[in-house]
């Protein structure tokens, strides 16, 4: 009977003492519940460090609550507390809540907060998982996670070694006793003959080891030799501000082209430092430039270049161009990125030349560099940099342009065309291969996934192509630039000569091909220069012809001709020419710009518009900076006309100004299309007038009626001429074939005869300029922009 | 964070710098609503190529900032300070064109005087030896810092930073040393010069060689990592791309039409592919390897006190008395230094004429 009253009261206390606990457990749920409210009111109220007290007395209280550990994770991130991140994050993975996609943030944080092992033990199931797929997104993640657990497991292993001390010598003794590990397993007797290895099966090739890249190490001796000279010790700021310096220094990524403040006579675009951004963060420095044209393609490339010479990553480059664009290449890179580099223009250049491609940076027509003389040695040098302008010369494979880029060894290489694809879409495969072989993988594949039959130029699976060209190509557009200048028109003024201007021409005409004849064309460059003068000014002419008489470095036999000559060229300054020019500027009544060749002619218009009260500025390369800017003041302050020669304005704003007149007129359409650039550019807000004077019958005469009649060179937008005269230029320079064509006519009608088929060459490239342009636009529009 | 916020506080600590270098260099500094104006000394507006009073401002404030000095052109005394921006870069080519060397002289109040065995029976391993403190007294003991930079160029770049102290009698690495720098009671000197004899100079260039490499190789695995995997995937881009080009070429042999001497030169391409692959290949190659420059920002000539313990090894019979530092800034003894290859080492094994070696020279 006792023994169950005993029972009965241990029941009871029990009862008792689980009805309590059970109140306990409840009330503590309660103050739980209570803190977790507190949290998420904290949270949405800001306090974050009030939220985060709560949420930890509310873990204490409650039994794991998904919901908790997720608010815990979002305090964690808000407050920037990555500890309470990773714990909130590895209670809900415990859970088998977590997300899939939060596991890699996990291993992430993992990593950040040290904890290797935990991240090793996570990451490797996930990388399994990740090997198996397919998608695109998960292989990426599947190398950066291979890569963080990689570093992972090198950082343990250091802070292992860091912590263990070492075993004893014995321990670590590499030779193990040969009695235990033999080094060659005893041969098993009857056993077969080893075979001999069969070659590798190109399946297993990928199991072979991988080639790693190689790291090499170099010390700054110089900086090294500076300290340790002894110099005179630094002020404590001095040093503070050197270091903080580099750190500055070091958060200069890509992002920042570095180049930018010295390249000071450079007015950069927008969209010109964007895309060399892009060249070197996204695309590694090989990329198709194929930007419209005028939108400034050659600055883009020598950005790229000056940034990479600039952080030393290129000490070596090779430019190739056209022949007749290298000496526009060799100015731009001199006057405005500072680069004075060797070019097969020079004339000390010599086909062959081993020491010529051996100097760093070199600039050469792509004639010169495939020609027997020179592949091997352009070849066989390892380059830095290899840029092509105008790379739709490399269109074709066969071609020996195509073979030649193909063969040089390059670490980056930069493709530049307007046009990259003309005729066929297998020329835009065979620069992409140039640039990455294999990104539009083979021909054939190429043919048969992109090209649709019958129609070479309309692609299949646009969007597919659109992605692979997007890793190496960008097309940037006048439209994205933002690039709208108020239009140009032109009008030629045609003069007929006085009698006494007839005389002069028609005399230095026959001595010019007396002076041909005689020499048997090797005085060609001094008679194209007479003949050009000759279109500017008798006062231009008689500067030469003083110069040869003073030098005698003539034949004999031209003495009398060339006194003759220099007679005929003391006009008055009052020529028909001039009076026409008097006309435009004072029906003008705005400021106007006289462009003129010569520096004779500069003094000789200098005389007429003194003579005739025009208030004018003088603009010449003889002029010291100081003299430049005041005229150029003084014009914009006050002088109506500014007669300039070729330099004029390079670098100054004249866009105040809105007409001009070639007074002469260059035989180079690209200096003529540069003259007007000076006013038709970005700042010009007026409609541009553009004055061309010729003599009736002259040489330039006819070059207007080519390229104002024939293909209305004036209106085209900037950069157009150069792609039109690229297709009829082959080897010779426009002014050359113009120049040429002159001399060996037999008379004045075979004269009209050359000049006319010229010009409807000039017509049918222009046609075949404007289908390219509109397939171009067509194919890429305005995929690839930026 | 606020990515504008991010950049304005980068673009303030930039004009911070900036202001605090001019007034380095004896310009007179005034804080102003949105930025700060400066006069300069004829001489540093001159070889910073700007006029004497200027405003510098963030980019940020560019219009607003005050222009106290009138006249038409305002770009020519109003300067924006940001990363890139041309007076920034030009103060950074004169701060960091020679590195400074600072002379430092450092001040204890107290400094260890007992305890010495338990610390070096804590921090050295000796190898079938053991050795007590024999005696220990007060010296000072000169240290060299290095603060030096990496710059690893592959297709890209990644600079950084590391710092290395080595003790210029022992000759050792000081692990830790520079970390624990910040806080010690430092005394600057400005005048005198100290002068390395080739030797020192030699063993400071080695160090740094060697265990420059070893921080720097920490630094870049991502790097490395990065630079491999993509030539491993360009590589297998190539292969797949010859492998297949040598299959298209190879069955477009078997077409009833071609004739002789288009097989032969079709054959002929074929066998020119795995070398024009390797050139390629070898192009990638050169294009992703590593070249590590390592240079220096800046150095530290540091005179310290420090406790010079003498330690009585017994190897076997023989005895051999060595002399270790006891280093105030790491409260822990300076390694000592291998014999043979001057490794600096805690384990430490002695040779057969008692010379101190590390276990791999001892091995050899």
């Amino acid at each position: 009977m006792a023994k169950s009253k005993t029972d009965k009261n241990k029941k009871k206390k029990a009862a008792l003492q689980k009805r309590k606990n059970q109140a306990q457990q409840i009330a503590s749920r309660e103050k739980g519940f209570y803190f977790l409210d507190l949290a998420y009111d904290s949270v949405a109220g800001g306090n974050l460090e009030k939220a985060l007290t709560a949420v930890t007395r509310a873990e204490k209280l409650l039994p794991p609550d998904p919901a908790l550990y997720k608010l815990m994770a979002d305090i964690g991130e808000r407050s920037k507390n990555i500890d309470i991140k990773v714990r909130a994050m590895e209670k809900l993975h415990e859970m088998d809540v977590l997300p899939k996609e939060f596991i890699p943030i996990l291993i992430f944080h993992l990593h950040e907060t040290g904890q290797f092992s935990k991240a090793l033990k996570l990451g490797h199931p996930v990388l399994k998982a990740l090997a198996r797929s397919r998608g695109k997104k998960q292989m990426q993640l599947h190398q950066e996670l291979a890569a963080l657990l990689s570093a992972c497991e090198f950082k343990l292993q250091v802070s292992e070694n860091l912590s263990r001390k070492p075993a004893r010598p014995e321990q670590t003794r590499q030779n193990p006793p040969p009695e235990r590990y033999p080094d060659k397993p005893k041969p098993v007797s009857g056993a077969a003959r080893p075979t001999a290895p069969t070659k590798p099966d190109p399946k297993t090739r990928s199991r072979e080891k991988p080639v790693k890249i190689s790291v090499d190490y170099d010390l700054d001796l110089p900086a090294f030799d500076a300290i340790l000279s002894g110099p005179e010790p630094a002020d404590p700021a001095a040093y503070e501000l050197a270091l903080e310096s580099h750190e500055i220094r070091l958060q200069e990524s890509f992002d920042i082209l570095v180049c930018l403040p010295s390249l000071s006579q450079v007015r950069s675009f927008w969209y010109q430092e964007e895309t060399a951004k892009k060249v070197l963060k996204r695309f590694r420095g090989r990329a198709l430039l194929s930007d419209e044209v005028g939108l400034g393609k050659t600055i883009e490339a020598l950005m790229v270049l000056s940034e990479y010479k600039k952080r030393g990553m290129v000490k070596t480059a090779l430019i190739l161009t056209p022949t007749p664009l290298v000496s526009q290449w060799k100015e731009e890179m001199a006057v405005k990125f500072g680069l004075d580099v060797p070019s097969t223009d020079d004339p000390g250049f010599t086909s062959g030349d081993r020491a010529f491609w051996q100097a760093p940076f070199v600039l050469a027509s792509i004639n010169q560099a495939k020609s027997k003389k020179n592949f091997d040695l352009v070849t066989e040098k390892n380059w830095d940099l290899l840029i092509v302008d105008e790379a739709h010369h490399l269109k074709n494979k066969v071609t020996l342009n195509w073979k030649l880029v193909n063969s040089i060894q390059k670490k980056f290489i930069l493709l530049l065309t307007a046009t990259p694809v003309e005729n066929n879409l297998m020329e835009l495969y065979n620069l992409i291969t140039l640039l990455k072989p294999g990104q539009l993988e083979t021909a054939g594949s190429f043919r048969e996934k992109f090209m649709t039959r019958g129609d070479p130029t309309d692609p299949r699976n646009k969007a597919l192509l659109r992605e692979l060209l997007s890793e190496v190509m960008i097309r940037n557009t006048r439209a994205l630039a933002g690039i709208s200048i108020p239009p140009r028109f032109a009008q030629t003024v045609r003069i007929e000569p006085s009698r006494q201007e007839t005389a002069f021409y028609e005399r230095l005409e026959s001595l010019i091909t007396f002076m041909n004849a005689r020499t048997e064309g090797h005085g060609k460059m001094l008679v194209k220069h007479l003949l050009a003068q000759a279109g500017s000014s008798p006062s231009a002419v008689a500067s030469t012809l003083d110069n040869m008489l003073l030098n005698n470095k003539y034949p004999a036999e031209f003495h009398d001709e060339l006194i003759a000559v220099k007679t005929l060229c003391r006009t008055s300054v009052d020529t028909t020419k001039n009076k026409a020019l008097l006309q435009v500027i004072r029906s003008a009544k705005e400021k106007i710009i006289v462009f003129v060749k010569y520096k004779g002619t500069v003094t000789h218009l200098a005389e007429f518009l003194e003579w005739h009260g025009i208030s004018f500025s003088l603009f010449h390369g003889s002029m010291d900076n100081a003299a430049k800017d005041r005229e150029i003041k003084a014009f914009q302050e006050g002088n109506q006309v500014l007669v300039t020669t070729e330099i004029g304005g390079e670098g100054r704003n004249l866009q105040f100004c809105n007409r001009m007149i070639n007074y002469d007129l260059p035989w180079n359409p690209m200096k003529i299309e540069q003259r007007i650039g000076r006013i038709h550019r970005i700042g010009q807000e007026r409609e541009v007038h553009i004055f061309n004077f010729c003599a009736k019958g002259s040489i330039e005469d006819h070059i207007l009626d080519i390229l104002d009649r024939k293909i209305n060179m004036f209106e085209m937008v900037i950069g157009e001429i150069d792609m039109i005269l690229g297709r009829i230029r082959g080897e010779k320079e426009f002014s050359d074939l113009v120049y040429d064509m002159w001399v060996t006519a037999g008379s004045e009608e075979e004269r009209k005869k050359q000049f006319n088929n010229l010009g409807t060459r000039l017509k049918r490239a222009r046609t075949g300029y404007e289908k390219t342009k509109e397939l171009d636009e067509t194919l890429f529009g305005d995929t690839y922009e930026l | 964070m606020n990515s504008d916020s991010g950049i304005q506080n980068q673009n303030t600590r930039l004009l911070d710098f900036t202001a605090r270098f001019l007034q380095e260099n004896g310009a007179l500094i005034e804080q102003v609503s949105r930025g700060v104006t400066a006069l300069l000394p004829e001489e540093l507006a001159q070889r910073l190529g700007t006029q004497e009073y200027i405003t510098l401002c963030t980019l940020q404030d560019q219009e607003k900032a005050v222009d106290l000095s009138g006249g038409s052109d305002r770009s020519v005394r109003v300067y924006p300070i940001h990363f890139g921006a041309p007076l920034l870069d030009k103060i950074l080519g004169f701060t960091t064109e020679n590195p400074p060397l600072l002379h430092v002289a450092l001040n204890f109040f107290y400094l260890k005087s007992g305890g010495f065995d338990n610390l070096v029976r804590q921090q050295f391993e000796w190898h079938k030896a053991t050795g007590s403190v024999t005696s220990f007294g007060q010296i000072h003991t000169r240290y060299f810092l290095l603060n030096c930079k990496y710059l690893a160029q592959s297709d890209e770049q990644k600079e950084g930073r590391f710092d290395l102290a080595a003790n210029l009698d022992s000759g050792a690495v000081i692990p830790g040393m520079t970390s624990d720098f910040a806080g010690i009671d430092k005394e600057f000197k400005k005048t005198g010069t100290i002068k390395f004899s080739e030797n020192m100079q030699t063993r400071l260039r080695h160090l740094v060689r060697v265990y420059g490499k070893e921080a720097v190789e920490q630094e870049i695995v991502p790097f490395k990592s990065s630079m491999n995997r993509r030539y491993a995937r360009d590589a297998k881009s190539l292969d797949a791309y010859y492998n297949a080009l040598t299959e298209e070429m190879a069955s477009s042999l078997e077409r009833a039409n071609m004739s002789d001497a288009l097989k032969a030169d079709r054959k002929e391409k074929i066998t020119m592919i795995p070398e024009e692959l390797a050139a390629k290949k070898k192009d990638l190659l050169n294009k992703y390897r590593i070249r590590i420059t390592i240079s220096l920002a800046g150095a530290m000539a540091v005179t310290s006190p420090a406790v010079k313990i003498l330690f009585t090894a017994s190897v076997g019979r023989k005895r051999k008395t060595l002399s270790l530092i006891y280093n105030p800034v790491t409260k822990r003894f300076d390694p000592l230094v291998c014999e043979s290859c001057h490794q600096s080492m805690y384990q430490i094994t002695f040779g057969n004429d008692l010379g101190i070696l590390c276990h791999t020279c001892h091995g050899n």
